[in-house]
């Protein structure tokens, strides 16, 4: 039989999506558990979700929840560092600790048949870390020196000054890793006292996620976390939902990089807390801007002109307000054209030239289409368990995220678009050779100040 | 451990594997073309990899671009290049399993009336914004060309970077790309796996309806390299805008499925994965002297090779650095890892093996490993094959790998900040990395 090339095969919506229900439940010390059963490789993963995150970092001690999350492991219950890792790794389990700006999250991925040994490893992590001062020194150090690091390299660098900037005297004002400086005067008491404020049952949640039925994983829960106590210090609400005042809309931030042969750039704004109703027209409105492949701005930037190997578009969704970002790095001789077609293109998206309805339709089914695929590996699962607790998400978020992408229309893409990528709200950050790039930059938005980054 | 497949050749000389997965409503395409920068020549490097970009930019039927139809269908997809070969994947729901085979096959078959000399320029210039972004932009984004070139007499397709030279990129023309594409890109040099919620029978019927009627093209023949031989230690130095010195230790090693290549690996894990490994807990736990320490053993079709790589901590000679991974690979040669080592090694092998069968499609999926064991071995279901070499391998075989790396010559890169040739090990010499 042959094909019809004259035309595509149709796409066929069909197959039905069993979406991960996690059994939520509270173990008798007040922990909350959700597990989750999901068949496909006899492996578990737990992960305990706790809010100390780095907006938690005292003024002063930028880097104080990371460089805690990042000595957990250096030594816990009965185990030294070595004894801990040579037992995690004889079980063929793996452990990941990530500080982000909400919160820390504990991962151990085992085999199904270790869960209750990967269990009691991981509430030993949580909860009887040692913080010897040796340990946490030399953790320490190594983190000032891969802050030191950092400097040299340019993406580090644009990351850092936007977040700098946009978030200036807000808790979420610095990255996770924190400041030299402010790492240099800390110490084993600080992270033990951060550790005691916070790693409690009032600020975690734990999500167990793989082969295992809901009975094992709660047994599993309850013997390794039954004993977890409250923090000391409860979180206070309120405090990063506070918006910054911050008043950069219509500056460059030009950090030199000389000879550099890119020029590495970000432009963007504050940008909406994870629970704005507007989400789904934010998300819809992204993918349609810079999300993706066929999104404007890479359309425009790379498979037209070829200033770059890529460019994307995206909402960082957090707790309190987040930030929106376009980001890239083009050829130096680029750098002023590419500011002012990502400034064009965020413009117009919302004012004059709105999304089409094919444009529109191609960013519905991509999210909606592609939401399958997020729900293949238990990490995945956990993943999207673990975000839906951090935000708040409703029960049925994830029955009811197809149809509410559905349902939004142009007008809602183009006063999302208004509302968030406005070309007179955004400022812009770009590390690259001055001397071949700052006059053509004056000429692209209204101020233009080099800083040293 | 195994995957179940099912695998048949066309009578074009495609191989199509077929492994059924119902667990969600997707479907992974994944296509391996047995062609990557080993195939190109001095003076024509970057082909293969410009060539991944050519494939994204349309082809007769559909001259559009690739990307549209597919994300409009919620699928995600990509491509890479390495040396050896090259994969291109989609995930699909499994109602867009039509559309992914037919965009596939439609590059496949019929991909050069639709190349033009815009779509060239274009994707050149993307192409050297990449190499801008990954090697010259990066700190320390010359060191593996470097190395390559010391390692590798220059008439080795190991010799130069799959991204390719500069000049190569910039003088390619239609008719070099076109001359690729006939000769590499056809059914008998491909292999097609179809991952997931399909019936096999359907998925059979489907890939040949569309790859059917694609005609085969000429036999490639294997790569024959000349001999690598590495007579003495080489030691260079690249001064870069980097704050910490870094030294690269790099030795030939045996190649992809050869004799001992299981056990550099083991090897590898031994010395630094994790925080008990070797060089991690030494250099960077308790001496304080590396900000980080990471080895790997990187096999190929024709050679494999060895590497260590160290960042001095502040105020520490690379000399030091060196003299501590000596001292490592030294024991390691002298009495070989513990047995409590080798469990661990072998828990930690056998994890890695379970984890990539967690999902269907991607890099590294269950379907771009069918292919890969394929390629490599004519045998997609080498996996258990591949996993017992790990179970095989002894205490002894790992003190052995560590013995000849003891003995064998290699290429010392140091890495030193600009204007600091000074801390480079001594008598370093210039290193070629363009």
């Amino acid at each position: 039989m042959s094909i019809d090339r004259s035309r595509l095969p149709f796409v066929r919506d069909e197959g039905a999506l069993h979406l991960p229900r996690p059994q939520r439940q509270v173990l008798d010390n007040g922990l909350p558990v959700w597990t989750v059963e999901h068949e496909n490789v006899p492996m578990v993963s737990l992960v305990l979700v706790t809010r100390a995150g780095a907006s938690e970092d005292p003024v002063d001690a930028e880097g104080l929840a990371a460089l805690t999350a990042d000595a957990l492991d250096d030594g816990a219950g009965e185990r030294d560092a070595f004894a801990l890792h040579d037992a995690i790794a004889s079980l063929g389990a793996s452990l990941e600790i990530d500080c982000g700006p909400d919160a820390t999250a504990i991962d151990i991925t085992t085999l199904a048949a270790t869960l209750p040994e990967a269990a009691h490893l991981l509430a030993d992590v949580a909860c009887r870390p040692r913080f010897d001062a040796n340990e946490v020194e030399r953790v320490r150090d190594l983190r000032r020196q891969r802050i030191a690091q950092m400097r040299d390299v340019p993406s580090a660098i644009a990351e850092r000054v936007f977040v700098e900037t946009l978030f200036e005297g807000h808790p979420y004002g610095h990255l996770s890793m924190g400041r030299d400086l402010a790492l240099a005067g800390l110490g084993a008491d600080d992270v033990r006292g951060f550790h005691r404020a916070r790693y409690g049952i009032d600020r975690s949640l734990l999500i167990v996620v793989g082969e295992a039925s809901h009975a094992e994983m709660r047994t599993a829960a309850a013997d390794a976390f039954g004993t977890m106590g409250p923090s000391q210090e409860p979180l206070v609400r309120g405090r990063i939902e506070r918006m910054p005042t911050s008043g950069l809309a219509g500056t460059l931030l030009l950090i030199d990089r000389p000879g550099a042969p890119q020029s590495e750039i970000r432009v963007g704004r504050l940008g909406p807390a994870r629970s704005t109703p507007d989400y789904f027209a934010s998300i819809v409105m992204n993918a349609a801007l810079g999300g993706q492949f066929v999104s404007r701005i890479n359309l425009n930037l790379r498979e037209d002109k070829g200033f770059t190997y890529g460019v994307r578009s995206g909402f960082d969704f957090r707790v309190g307000p987040g930030a929106f970002v376009v980001q890239t790095s083009v050829q130096t001789d680029a750098t002023a054209a590419s500011v002012r077609e990502i400034l064009r293109e965020c413009g117009d998206i919302g004012d004059g030239r709105p999304v089409t309805p094919s444009e529109l339709a191609m960013a519905q089914a991509a999210l909606t289409r592609g939401y399958p695929r997020s729900f293949e590996t238990g990490d995945q699962i956990a993943r999207s368990c673990m975000q839906a607790a951090l935000y708040g998400l409703p029960d049925d978020y994830f029955e009811t995220y197809v149809a509410r992408v559905r349902a939004v229309d142009v007008a809602a893409v183009t006063q999302a678009a208004a509302r968030w990528a406005s070309p007179a709200d955004l400022f812009a950050v770009v590390v690259g050779d001055r001397a071949r790039v700052e006059e053509e930059l004056r000429g692209v938005m209204p101020r233009v100040v080099v800083t040293q980054g | 451990m195994q995957i179940v497949f099912e695998k048949r050749t066309l009578a074009n000389g495609l191989d199509v594997i077929v492994h059924e997965d119902r667990d969600l409503p997707i479907v992974a395409v994944n296509v391996w073309y047995h062609v990557g920068s080993k195939n190109e020549r001095p003076g024509l490097t970057g082909f293969a990899h410009l060539f991944e970009h050519l494939m994204f930019e349309g082809s007769a039927h559909h001259d559009h671009g690739y990307f549209p139809p597919l994300q409009e269908a919620g699928a995600s997809l990509n491509g890479s290049t390495n040396a050896d070969r090259t994969n291109y994947w989609e995930v699909v729901p499994v109602g867009a399993l039509d559309r992914a085979l037919w965009m596939e096959s439609d590059r496949m078959g019929w991909l050069l009336p639709a190349l033009t000399q815009e779509k060239l320029d274009n994707q050149r210039d993307v192409v050297l914004n990449e190499r801008r972004q990954n090697y010259e932009n990066r700190p320390y984004g010359l060191a593996q060309i470097a190395i390559a070139h010391a390692l590798y007499p220059p008439t080795h397709s190991y010799y130069w970077p799959t991204i390719g030279d500069v000049a190569d990129i910039r003088a390619a023309t239609l008719d070099d790309v076109s001359a690729f594409f006939a000769r590499y890109y056809h059914p008998a040099n491909a292999s097609l796996t179809i991952a997931g919620d399909v019936e096999a029978t359907r998925a059979f019927e489907l890939a040949e309806q569309y790859f059917g009627a694609i005609p085969a093209g000429p036999l490639v023949d294997p790569v024959v390299p000349p001999p690598v031989d590495l007579v003495a230690d080489s030691r260079l130095v690249l001064e870069d805008r980097v704050e910490f010195p870094r030294l690269y230790l790099a030795w030939h090693s045996p190649a992809l499925f050869a004799d001992g290549d299981a056990e550099c690996d083991l090897l590898a894990d031994l010395l630094s994965n994790g925080k008990t490994s070797r060089l991690f807990r030494s250099l960077v736990h308790e001496r304080r002297i590396a900000l980080d320490v990471a080895a790997y053993q990187s096999s190929r079709e024709l050679a494999g090779m060895f590497q260590v790589i160290a960042t001095a901590a502040a105020g520490v000679s690379l000399e030091a650095l060196r003299a501590g991974i000596d001292d490592g690979l030294r024991a390691m040669a002298a009495s070989g890892p513990t047995i409590a080592e080798m469990t661990r090694a072998r828990a930690q092998a056998e994890s890695g093996f379970v984890q990539r069968l967690q999902t269907i499609g991607g890099f590294s999926g269950k379907s771009d490993q069918l292919n890969a064991y394929n390629i490599f071995l004519d045998d997609p279901g080498a996996f258990g094959r591949d996993l017992a070499r790990y179970r095989a391998a002894t205490a002894d075989g790992v003190r052995r790998a560590a013995g000849s790396l003891v003995e064998a010559p290699r290429v010392a890169l140091s890495i030193v900040p600009r204007g600091r040739r000074d801390l480079a090990l001594q008598g370093a010499v210039e290193a070629v990395a363009s």
